[in-house]
């Protein structure tokens, strides 16, 4: 309910003001004058017969005859006429809402025990791209790829619709409601996810202040929470680390992905800036990874060190040990002479340097980090006091949960966002204790592992139709605002399930929210403006958690107590999956189909390995091949293993990774799921079965069952949930397995691709990214002149006339010196531009759709053996790794247009390389006449049979593709037109960032500009005068509108001699006649 | 070219020189069997007037099943989308394409029998012109399926064409894909009308016979389709013109249709297909492919419907000959192509050809090189040429060299350009399979129809080139070089009815 900032009597009074009254029984608040007061009439004022005994109909039982006369009287009239049925415009429009103009609302995405902040894009009322809220301290604009992903959740045709009871079928939210208040009093448990929502944790406390025999559990799915535990062993309590990496002048990562990880945003933006360098007197950081599988972060390194996760520790130790830091025993001498461990150790003396501990680490190693980072890190880590109680190790907590289930020592368990059925240590039996648990609850999206066997389920609401709250990373206060409603009339949000177990009543989550906000004092002045302002907002300006002074050094961890890894034991570590995470977006079709940032796989769980590992194990390796397996016709086949520890086994197809350290086998969670869908999957009949090639992902039921079916990773944790395993058996189970990947071939071939130096190269040559091929004329990197230059102007062309677009010129550049390849933009194009999702079969087939493609490619250091199968282990090198964002170039000399035979890809005014879908006929001329190959054709009609729930995330400023047509990407120019007729309209020019492709908007380290290159002050217009930038086939003079920027490494010179040449960029030989 | 009244029966007695000395049939190697005039028309004409022999309707029935099989793969394909074939990206070509260029190449040697050789006074081409041609117009109509069906919205291929339209949208003149449109359409215009003037006497004869016969209405369609050919010196005087001029228009169309078909890759920029050396190589590679066919339909149809007098080995073994030229020039080109890209010193055309000789594809590039440049070097020995089973074998592994020619340059060109990340393999489907079965289906129903109805040789030139044609003994010897035997001594020229304009020219140089 709204309240109004209105003069209530009451409060008036409470202020010692004037009182009002209208007489004496209302000034002394006589008893039952309240009552009087609330009837509008005096008692029997209404009542005829009652007043004066007349025995005839009273007024009021006069009317109800009358009425029903009518009412009888409308029902027989009606059915002599058909129903009209009038179809009209708003009588009052809806303030804001202009059919066609999308609005934007601030909200946030809970994920991980804190909130990002985002503006959600909305179509009349249905929300459609979600975008990083640019004035939020930890986004600024940006997202990860799971806010990009996230919205297809709620369009998720196979979210639970209705609530159900195991035994005794439909029941709705009011038996809920009668349920819960049989509740008080009992013993009740509630395993909940991680949360940072301050009405979430105000209704904990109320639940357990109101219920003395209920207790709170925090389960992570995708494992134990390693960091909390470890700053807690050293601070003393619990502390959360906040990464200031673009004050540090070296960055040591043990184990941490930290670019795709937890807070993966702002570190990705703290780190790109640390490595910003727009002139050669720039300076930019020095990154070390040891790490024990191949993720973006590695591929960042200037030096990655592949080394078995159970090996790190003793790695940090040495590290430690050369820092004097802790009591470095035993442990730190194992590695000290490594030549990594000295180099980082004459690092961290001459500079800020900042140490970060994967999840994967003991807390014994994050609680060493610490101390690291207090002694070296000059104030570049903060300690964040998030106010929570000390953090318990979870599988501890889990496992007497378990126990208890058992014997009956619970009476009721509630089950917030969590799927312990799917994810809990298999040792601990939960399931069936579950099942003996006389009533549990399940609150989640998906009829899943757990809802089918808990007693009730309650269809859990997006965070996009629910109100809630949470804190982000840095404790920033921000507000989850429904943009719409829930879409199943059954979906609750956890705060009005806590709340209704709380207090046996029904609050609705916009007035626990407020009472949060309310209670605990977050907003100043008028209560309703302030609110307002909040909403519009998202979130509440200076409202981080308080730094700890002195960071959390302290006690150094019991690194004593680690067991050195056993010679050739093989190691298995469990990681959340870049794309499924825990398995929460398992469902989701465009993550399935999202290649891995370093694999490329898409649709399958992976078991990654060294090549020497496969070799060891008798793994079916074809000579030549580096990574993947045997490849056979362009798809990767390759052998089923099965992964044995403590009597689980796991069966995965083995993926062999460049760079990946021997006797250890990377394997992701989220896989193996099972779902069960209310969706109605209608059959298809003879006909269509026979003739109709099924081109729909959604159609043989929920995504997610069958990819990887035994490959749940989560079954190899033990009992307490460690993600490292340090001994496992593996046996091949089958061969000729087919493991679907977006890109065949990961070397560059020589080919002035990614176009890298070091620093000191860079210095001594500013130009060495155009030197890298025969210059194709004598325009200086300095100028980036358009073909149509001040001479030869669109509108001094006739075609073109007085254009309107032909004002601006886009053009875009691409920092590969940011761009870690964390996948965002991906799924930001996919989102924006209505892209298909083709699955499994068809991405083996070479059909993706993706507009924007991350190349990958592995650059190494000795040309004779490109990929280093061998040597690579404890001591070992890897390869480089090395992205690039790779999507429509947007040539002014476009070879597409040319080879068009109907002319429908074409060229416009302001320089883009437009399709127009209706004039293709499809002869995919233009593809095979793009270098860049990155144009898509729709060899199926992938939208045919969408499920509804799905068609709804379209983005109706984009065509949907039929079948039978080329489409590519077109720059957002729905964004650009869109910006152009408000300038137009409002009669001014465009300002430089007034448009942010999908991609560039989603960037978490700003890699991509886009802006109006003719405008020479725009930020693309001074980027493109970078001495780093150049264009990728540029010697084919098809003047690419889109240019790169060369990457740059910063080796430690002790680690690696410094080399004249650049080692990767090889020059196309326009001359040299030997090469052959 | 010379024939004579097609009514004209009898034997004529042995011709003499005008020394009086004998003409020994031996002498005249182009026909055989000392045929008379009636002797040919018997022969060719019997074909289509006999009752239909079962071995016919046994073929009949197979064609018919691989038409049916065409039509029911392109249904599905129209119906369901292109991804029912193997393409993808990087390879938006495959298999449909691969065949385009196949059947088109394959529709070259008829045409170029017909006008070229005709031009070029090459008489033994009377025996085999009338069959090839017919092969050329179907391998065309089988060519043409491809291009139509391969794209991605079959409905709006009309999209192509330059038609006047409300959206004041023309076809975009700088793509080679709306030259190809223009060349194929032309030269299957051009061709069908060559075949059909050059039909007009025969089946002038056709019908004199039906009527002889008492088949009415057989007679009224031949009465019909003869155009009221009545063998007048004036029909054809006038016939020899039209057919001399379609000749010279349809000449310049042979070079030209597959110059443009090879503009579709030239004028790309995808390595291995940016090749200036395109356009002859694939001329030669189509006349390669053409001949073969036409060696393959013939060596059958001779045997079938007792021709072997008419197309004879030595016919034969001229073909044989051009195999062999034609597919040393192709093979010249391969290697011509590895030269150039090693040349240009172009990293990305340099990987393309190692890449095609040695990458993933290589099996079918060896395949081509087998087929087209190894196996036609046999034609060097005489004896080999002249041996059917030879020949035989090798006009069908030239086809099945050229299929993989152009599988070569479309597959492996496409799979592995620039950028490796893009990088993929092509694999055919089912339906790809099915499509291209099909097409045979489309190519032997005609044929066969052809066969059974159309005179299959065309009796008038035929006739033509006998000694019984050139009674005053200015014969031109089966190899096209008109000489004259020892001791002949030229005479006044004789103005005879059947004097053809080629004769006359040749008797004016």
């Amino acid at each position: 309910m709204i309240e109004l900032d209105i003069l209530s009597p009451s409060d008036v009074a409470a202020d010692g003001q004037p009182t009002f009254w209208r007489s004496r029984s209302d000034l002394r608040n006589a008893a039952g004058h309240q009552a009087i007061l609330k009837n509008e009439f005096h008692p029997g004022a209404t009542d005829r017969s009652e007043l004066d005994g007349d025995p005839g109909p009273s007024r009021r039982s006069f009317m109800k005859i009358m009425g029903a006369s009518m009412a009888l009287a409308g029902v027989g009239l009606s059915g002599c006429r058909r129903p009209v049925e009038n179809v009209l415009p708003y009588a009052r429009k809806p303030e804001e809402i202009v059919p066609g103009i999308p609005n934007f609302y601030a909200t946030a995405m809970p994920m991980g025990g804190y909130v990002q902040g985002l503006l959600v894009e909305s179509h009349e009322g249905r929300p459609t791209k979600i975008e990083g809220n640019p004035e939020h301290p930890i986004n600024r604009g940006a997202t990860d790829v799971f806010a990009q992903a996230s919205i297809l959740n709620l369009y998720d045709p196979d979210r639970s619709r209705r609530m159900r009871r195991r035994e005794g079928g439909e029941v709705n939210w009011n038996d809920f409601i009668t349920l819960a208040r049989t509740l008080r009093g009992r013993r009740l448990v509630v395993l909940a996810e991680p949360t940072s929502s301050p009405t979430v944790l105000r209704l904990r406390d109320q639940l357990l202040a109101a219920n003395p025999n209920a207790r709170w559990i925090t389960y992570r799915g995708a494992g134990e929470d390693t960091v909390s535990l470890g700053v807690q062993e050293a601070a003393g309590r619990p502390l959360r680390p906040l990464y200031r990496f673009s004050q540090a002048q070296t960055i040591v990562s043990f184990d941490a992905d930290f670019l795709s990880g937890e807070n993966a945003v702002m570190n990705a933006r703290e780190y790109a800036e640390s490595r910003r360098v727009l002139e050669p007197t720039d300076t930019m950081s020095r990154l070390y990874v040891i790490e024990s599988a191949y993720t973006p972060t590695g591929g960042m390194a200037d030096h990655r060190v592949p080394m078995k996760a159970g090996s790190i520790p003793f790695f940090a130790a040495a590290v430690a040990a050369g820092l004097g830091v802790g009591e470095a025993g035993a442990a730190g001498q194992l590695m000290a002479a490594h030549p990594v461990v000295q180099a980082i150790v004459e690092d961290a003396q001459a500079g800020t340097t900042v140490f970060v501990a994967g999840p994967t680490q003991p807390p014994a190693v994050q609680a060493l980090c610490a101390r690291l980072n207090a002694q070296v890190g000059g104030g570049a880590v903060q300690y964040l006091d998030t106010g929570a109680e000390a953090a318990v190790p979870q599988g501890l907590a889990l496992q007497q949960l378990a126990r208890e289930l058992g014997t009956g020592a619970v009476d009721a368990l509630v089950m917030i966002g969590v799927n312990p059925v799917y994810d809990a240590p298999p040792a601990l039996r939960f399931a069936e204790a579950l099942e003996r648990t006389p009533l549990s609850i399940h609150l989640g999206p998906h009829l899943d592992e757990t809802a089918r066997l808990a007693t009730w389920h309650i269809p859990r609401a997006h965070y996009l139709e629910q109100w809630g709250d949470g804190r982000a990373y840095d404790g920033t206060y921000s507000v989850i605002q429904p943009v719409i409603a829930p879409l199943y009339e059954d979906a609750h949000s956890e705060i009005e399930l806590l709340s209704t177990l709380a207090t046996g009543e029904v609050t609705a989550g916009y007035d626990l929210v407020r009472e949060t906000i309310r209670e605990q004092g977050l907003l100043s002045g008028s209560f309703e403006d302030a609110w307002r302002t909040l909403l519009h907002n998202g979130f509440l300006p200076n409202t981080q958690y308080a730094t700890v002074a002195g960071g959390a050094g302290g006690a150094t961890g019991s690194l004593a107590r680690l067991l050195v890894p056993v010679e050739g034991a093989l190691e298995v570590v469990v990681r959340p999956d870049p794309k499924m995470h825990d398995g929460f977006f398992s469902n989701n079709a465009w993550m399935q189909e999202l290649p891995d940032p370093v694999t490329k796989v898409t649709w399958d769980a992976v078991a990654q390995m060294s090549a020497a590992t496969a070799a060891r194990l008798d793994i079916d390796t074809v000579e030549g091949s580096f990574e993947g397996g045997p490849v056979e016709a362009g798809n990767v086949y390759t052998s089923v293993v099965a992964i044995s520890v403590g009597g689980q086994t796991v069966e995965l197809p083995v993926w062999i990774q460049p760079g990946h350290p021997d006797d250890s086998v990377t394997v992701t969670m989220g896989f193996g799921r099972e779902l069960e869908t209310e969706r109605l999957i209608e059959d298809r009949g003879l006909l269509a079965r026979l003739f109709d090639k099924d081109a729909d992902v959604y159609r043989p039921g929920p995504v997610a069952n069958g990819i990887g079916a035994k490959g749940n990773a989560a079954l190899l944790r033990g009992a307490d949930g460690s993600a490292v395993i340090p001994a496992a058996e593996i046996a091949v189970v089958s061969d000729g397995y087919l493991v679907a990947t977006t890109q065949d071939h990961g070397s560059m071939e020589g080919r002035p691709i990614v176009r890298m130096a070091t620093l000191d190269e860079y210095r001594a040559d500013e130009d060495f990214a155009r030197d890298a091929v025969e210059p194709i004329d004598d325009v200086p990197w300095q100028a980036y002149p358009p073909i149509w230059g001040e001479e030869n102007t669109p509108p001094a062309d006739p075609r073109f006339g007085e254009a309107m677009y032909s004002d601006q010129q886009w053009g875009m550049t691409i920092d590969l010196n940011a761009c870690s390849g964390c996948n965002a933009c991906v799924v930001a194009c996919q989102s924006e531009n209505n892209i298909m999702v083709v699955g499994k079969d068809q991405v083996s087939r070479g059909r993706e759709m993706h507009w924007l493609r991350m190349d990958r490619y592995y650059v190494s250091e000795r040309t004779d053996d490109p990929f280093e199968t061998e040597g690579v282990g404890e001591f070992g090198h890897s390869p480089m790794m090395v992205m690039q964002p790779m999507m429509c170039q947007h040539c002014e000399y476009a070879p597409c247009e040319s080879v068009c035979p109907v002319a429908a890809t074409s060229h416009s005014p302001d320089g883009l390389n437009e399709m127009t879908y209706n004039r293709c006929i499809g002869t995919r001329y233009c593809s095979n006449n793009c270098p860049y190959k990155v144009r898509r054709f729709n060899f199926y009609n992938w939208t045919k049979t969408l499920p509804l729930t799905t068609q709804m995330a379209m983005n109706p400023d984009v065509t949907v593709r039929f079948r039978g047509v080329m489409e590519k990407c077109t720059f957002c120019v729905q964004r650009i037109r869109g910006a152009q007729h408000v300038a137009h309209i409002e009669n001014r020019g465009m300002s430089d960032g007034e448009v942010q492709t999908a991609c560039q908007q989603t960037c978490p380290t700003n890699a991509i500009v886009f802006g109006d290159i003719s405008d020479p002050d725009s930020r693309v217009s001074q980027l493109k005068r970078n001495s780093r930038r150049y264009e990728l086939l540029e010697e084919l003079l098809t003047k690419p509108r889109l240019s790169y920027l060369a990457r740059l490494r910063n080796p430690n010179p002790r680690l690696e001699a410094p080399r004249r040449k650049p080692e990767t960029v090889q020059p196309v030989p326009t001359h040299d006649l030997d090469e052959a | 070219m010379a024939t004579t009244a097609t009514t004209h029966a009898g034997r004529h007695d042995s011709p003499t020189h005008a020394s009086g000395e004998h003409v020994l049939l031996a002498d005249e190697e182009l026909i055989k069997g000392n045929l008379s005039f009636h002797d040919i028309t018997e022969l060719v004409s019997y074909h289509s007037e006999k009752k239909t022999p079962l071995g016919w309707y046994l073929a009949f029935s197979a064609a018919l099943l691989g038409l049916m099989t065409l039509g029911l793969a392109l249904a599905y394909q129209v119906w369901n989308g292109v991804g029912v074939w193997g393409n993808n990206i990087p390879v938006g070509w495959g298999w449909p394409i691969v065949n385009f260029v196949w059947w088109v190449g394959i529709g070259h040697a008829g045409t170029l029998i017909s006008a070229i050789l005709f031009l070029f006074r090459q008489r033994w081409r009377t025996s085999i012109n009338r069959a090839a041609e017919a092969m050329t117009l179907f391998a065309v109509a089988c060519a043409l399926i491809f291009p139509t069906f391969h794209v991605g919205r079959v409905w709006v291929i009309y999209y192509t064409l330059p038609i006047p339209n409300q959206m004041l949208m023309w076809p975009q003149f700088k793509s080679p894909l709306l030259w190809d449109v223009f060349a194929v359409s032309i030269y299957g215009t051009v061709s069908l009308l060559f075949w059909y003037v050059g039909l007009l006497p025969d089946l002038g004869t056709l019908r004199d016979r039906a009527v002889a016969q008492g088949r009415t209405l057989r007679a009224k369609i031949m009465g019909f389709f003869s155009l009221g050919w009545t063998g007048s010196n004036r029909h054809w005087r006038h016939y020899e013109k039209a057919y001399l001029i379609l000749a010279g228009l349809a000449t310049p169309l042979v070079l030209s249709v597959h110059s443009v078909v090879s503009f579709d890759f030239a004028v790309s920029i995808v390595p291995g297909w940016h090749t200036t050396i395109f356009p002859p190589y694939f001329v030669a590679g189509a006349i390669f492919s053409g001949f073969a066919m036409v060696q393959t339909l013939m060596i059958v149809a001779r045997k079938v419907y007792n021709l072997e007098n008419i197309i004879t080995l030595d016919h034969l073994e001229k073909m044989n000959v051009i195999i062999l030229v034609t597919g040393t020039i192709v093979g010249f080109a391969y290697i011509t192509e590895f030269f150039i890209a090693w040349y240009s010193g172009v990293t990305y055309e340099q990987f393309a050809f190692q890449n095609r000789a040695f990458g993933p594809y290589a099996w079918a590039y060896w395949i081509m090189m087998s087929c087209n440049l190894i196996f036609p070097q046999l034609f060097w020995l005489k004896k080999m040429r002249r041996s059917i089973a030879v020949m035989f074998v090798i006009s069908i592994t030239t086809n099945i060299g050229m299929w993989f020619e152009r599988f070569v340059i479309v597959t492996s060109s496409l799979h592995r350009d620039y950028l490796p990340s893009s990088w993929d393999y092509f694999s055919p489907t089912l339906f790809d399979v099915l499509t291209y079965i099909g097409s045979f289906g489309l190519f032997f129903t005609l044929f066969l129809l052809f066969l059974r109805f159309v005179p299959m040789v065309a009796i008038a030139e035929v006739k033509g080139v006998t000694p019984q044609a050139d009674p005053h003994f200015y014969h031109t010897h089966g190899d096209g070089h008109g000489h004259r035997a020892a001791g002949d001594t030229p005479v006044a020229v004789p103005q005879v009815a059947y004097r053809t304009a080629a004769s006359e020219q040749d008797n004016e140089v």
